[in-house]
């Protein structure tokens, strides 16, 4: 079900990327919060809104490649399929190892948040609306990376795995900017009309207004982000369970 | 003797007669088998096939009364398998490597996997990236090698290793069926399985042309003659009154072929009694010249 030595070879494979980003992470929601002085939206806005989505997916695109399609390109998977390992194995192993990964990055992301308003006290924002705030963020980078995944499960070119999975982050991120830019003017201008652009998107399923106004209107978001991250790492895994694969 | 490998009515069509077709054969235990045949002729694919890496269309591959594909998992307990493409996932040195390949063969006794590395004058202190082919092609050979299973895959395991490490790793594949053990190769250097094999299978556009058994081809198979003489003019009429019908005739070197049974030997020195031989060299290669005959000029025997 799950093999320990591969996990310890995508943690190895993949560890130096990632403390890049979550130390990337950290740091800016430290710069944040020292930048906050009356503007509380800074923080919500700019870091949980764009920062805490594009930064981790940077690391997922490329990861998530890295975990099966580039195997499967390069050959190197032959070894791992040498030992009495079942693929069905391998996708569970590298699925744990990318949603682990993430979760420690969000984790870690909210531990220093959680810090420095302990230590500094002077957020805004409170000790449960930053864990959801991490949480909402989670879910939608969890759904990209369930998309990356799928893709480097169906390609056996990396090449066109880290394309497609690229693109779609790239589309989302987009979308969501244009989306971003409708919701801060005034309902009447004419900025307003690109809010549109946020059904274009599931990051905007990661709804920090609704934590910020305190209705619960983000855990079904939150709720959908995880349905489908299930879903596409399911295709994914199934996909790649049943293919031939060149090695 | 009890078949390992069962392969029978295997079809995989990639399209534009591309693939294999209606594979069958069975493999001894305790034998060594080669696989011969043309660039994209269906070695690989067939070896893909017995490790479950590809779907079979139609047909099925057992090994151990295991279906390949279905049971890709439990087959890997009793086979290693060296790739025709080698590239090491990155972990670093060719030592990680091979350790993180022991773990998960869940190898505990480095014993024999360093038996091996010394055999092979491995150095696996080298960063993977920045090794030759032949030293990546050494490292496979021992990742493969140290499992210890009692059947062995190798897709043309010795491409790029120099003459003195073929001849190890002929050594090695022929210790394999002293421990009893199955070894099924492809290659393209004939020598090699003409040293080792029990039994070579020739294939060409994805269908089995022949199987021959090392007993076939071995003693009474013709042999090939090249004669070399002293004028062109005594060749040329040698070639004309001889019985041998000599093939690959060439002015510029001054010699021609012939092919001559054990038998005929005698006829054939009585023949040349009356020239001006230079050399008579006999040319071994009975497989390549069966290669020759069967696969690229799709004759037969």
């Amino acid at each position: 079900m799950f093999s320990k030595s591969l996990f310890k070879q995508s943690v190895k494979a993949n560890w130096k990327v990632w403390t890049v980003v979550t130390v990337i992470m950290s740091m800016l929601v430290a710069q944040f919060c020292a930048m906050e002085k009356g503007i509380m939206d800074l923080t919500t806005v700019v870091f949980y809104g764009m920062m805490s989505i594009i930064i981790p997916t940077l690391y997922v695109v490329i990861c998530a490649n890295g975990l099966l399609a580039k195997q499967v390109d390069d050959g190197s998977m032959a070894y791992v399929l040498s030992s009495p390992i079942k693929r069905s194995s391998i996708v569970i192993t590298q699925t744990v190892y990318l949603l682990g990964s993430l979760f420690v990055t969000f984790l870690s992301t909210a531990i220093v948040h959680l810090l420095l308003k302990f230590i500094v006290g002077s957020n805004s924002l409170g000790y449960a609306q930053i864990v959801y705030l991490n949480l909402a963020s989670f879910g939608a980078v969890a759904a990209i990376s369930g998309f990356c995944f799928m893709f480097s499960g169906i390609f056996n070119r990396s090449k066109n795995s880290i394309g497609a999975s690229g693109m779609i982050a790239v589309f989302f991120i987009l979308m969501s900017m244009m989306a971003m830019f409708g919701g801060l003017g005034a309902d009447d201008s004419p900025m307003a009309v690109l809010d549109y652009f946020k059904y274009f998107t599931i990051t905007t399923l990661c709804d920090n207004a609704s934590i910020l106004a305190g209705s619960g209107a983000w855990i079904w978001k939150l709720c959908v982000l995880l349905g489908l991250t299930g879903t596409l790492y399911s295709i994914g895994a199934v996909w790649f369970c049943k293919k031939d694969l060149p090695l | 003797m009890e078949n390992v490998i069962t392969v029978s009515r295997l079809t995989k069509d990639y399209g534009q007669g591309r693939g294999v077709f209606d594979f069958n054969f069975q493999l001894e235990r305790g034998k060594i088998y080669g696989l011969v045949g043309t660039n994209g002729s269906g070695k690989t694919t067939t070896l893909r096939h017995l490790m479950g890496f590809l779907k079979p269309d139609a047909g099925e591959c057992k090994i151990l009364g295991y279906d390949c594909w279905k049971d890709a998992a439990e087959i890997k307990k009793h086979v290693s398998y060296v790739p025709g493409d080698i590239n090491f996932p990155d972990v670093g040195t060719g030592n990680a490597f091979l350790k993180l390949q022991a773990e998960y063969l869940g190898i505990q006794d480095l014993r024999y996997t360093n038996y091996l590395i010394d055999l092979f004058k491995l150095d696996t202190s080298a960063p993977l990236r920045r090794m030759s082919k032949g030293m990546k092609q050494k490292t496979a050979l021992v990742a493969c090698f140290m499992a210890e299973k009692e059947i062995i895959l190798l897709d043309e395991p010795s491409t790029g290793l120099d003459p003195l490490m073929r001849d190890v790793l002929v050594d090695l594949v022929k210790e394999q069926r002293r421990l009893g053990r199955t070894v099924f190769m492809s290659s393209h250097i004939f020598k090699e399985l003409e040293d080792t094999c029990d039994g070579v299978l020739f294939i060409k556009n994805g269908k089995i042309v022949n199987v021959v058994n090392r007993s076939q081809y071995d003693p009474n198979m013709p042999k090939q003659y090249k004669i070399g003489f002293e004028t062109v003019e005594e060749m040329t009429k040698f070639a004309q009154i001889s019985a041998f019908k000599p093939q690959k005739i060439k002015n510029q070197f001054r010699h021609l072929t012939v092919t001559a049974t054990m038998e005929q030997i005698n006829e054939l020195f009585k023949e040349l009694q009356n020239f001006n031989v230079r050399y008579i060299r006999n040319m071994p290669y009975t497989l390549e010249w069966y290669y020759e005959e069967i696969i690229v000029k799709g004759g037969s025997l």
